[in-house]
């Protein structure tokens, strides 16, 4: 039981992830037009190593989740990633900010989801995996220790 | 085995090293540009909206809109002045007067790769001798999406 829990929440993740990464590679201008919309003071330089380096950190960690390598290591900095996107969507949802957040759009798979891609509702989802990748982090550790 | 430190060092270090070798060699990578602007082959960089909103909201830069004018009267971006792109050269003069030629200005229109822009910009750079004109990214469309 545990174990098809790790493995779908391995998929689902990692899934999103690289889905996530693949789709900002062919759009670096956007990307980094979403990066300025969250209006943090950031040098130009900073901005832009953050549009170059994000799609990629998103198309690895999504590959060693799917794969199951590295997995304290990748759900670490999956986290860590969750963690930073919830505090940024959630500062540009309480500024009220008028942005897209930049994130992959779910609409594909149901209209409803386009909501997803608002700052309140970003910020729901980025919680919400935050939660599943700590539970995987827990199953991956309860599986290496038996 | 590798090191439990290397690991947590390769996502961060690789995700930098493949992101830099990859925006080095995309058409429109960040590397090749300025950040957060565009270079066209028409000579005139492209904009962010999330660039020019702030701009215009403290009165830096001004919006020009450069369709007719009905389609100015039915719907366009708060605070941008009309200047069809098909206006005699005597308006543009006017217009480069009233405002100042020094004062940036950021040129929308219809769409995506709507050509007005450009045409504006040109006739404004040429005929009226602004120099410090930038073209907004997608339009109106770009502000559309953000409403």
């Amino acid at each position: 039981m545990r174990t098809a829990a790790a493995v779908f929440l391995r998929l689902l993740i990692g899934g999103l992830f690289l889905w996530a990464g693949l789709s900002k590679l062919g759009s670096p201008l956007q990307t980094l037009a979403a990066v300025y919309s969250y209006q943090i003071v950031l040098p130009d330089l900073l901005a832009s190593l953050v549009a170059a380096a994000l799609p990629w950190m998103e198309i690895l960690l999504g590959a060693a989740l799917l794969a199951g390598i590295w997995l304290p290591v990748a759900t670490g900095w999956t986290a860590t990633l969750l963690l930073f996107f919830s505090v940024m969507t959630a500062q540009a949802w309480w500024r009220g900010l008028p942005m897209d957040c930049g994130c992959v759009d779910l609409s594909v798979l149901h209209p409803a989801l386009a909501a997803l891609t608002t700052p309140g509702g970003a910020t729901l989802r980025n919680m919400v995996l935050l939660v599943l990748t700590a539970l995987l982090a827990a199953l991956a550790r309860k599986k290496a220790a038996a | 085995m590798v090191p439990l430190i290397a690991r947590i060092l390769f996502f961060p270090l690789a995700s930098l090293a493949l992101g830099a070798a990859y925006q080095a060699v995309h058409p429109e990578g960040l590397w090749t540009l300025r950040a957060g602007q565009k270079a066209h082959d028409d000579g005139f960089e492209r904009v962010a909206w999330t660039e020019v909103q702030p701009k215009i909201s403290s009165g830096e830069w001004l919006l020009v809109d450069a369709r007719d004018e009905d389609q100015f009267a039915a719907e366009h971006i708060p605070g941008a002045v009309s200047l069809p792109a098909a206006s005699y050269e005597e308006m543009l003069l006017f217009f480069a007067e009233e405002h100042g030629r020094e004062k940036p200005v950021v040129i929308y229109c219809g769409t995506e790769d709507c050509e007005m822009s450009a045409e504006l910009a040109l006739r404004l750079r040429d005929e009226a001798g602004l120099s410090r004109i930038r073209i907004l990214e997608g339009g109106i469309l770009a502000w559309r999406r953000t409403r």
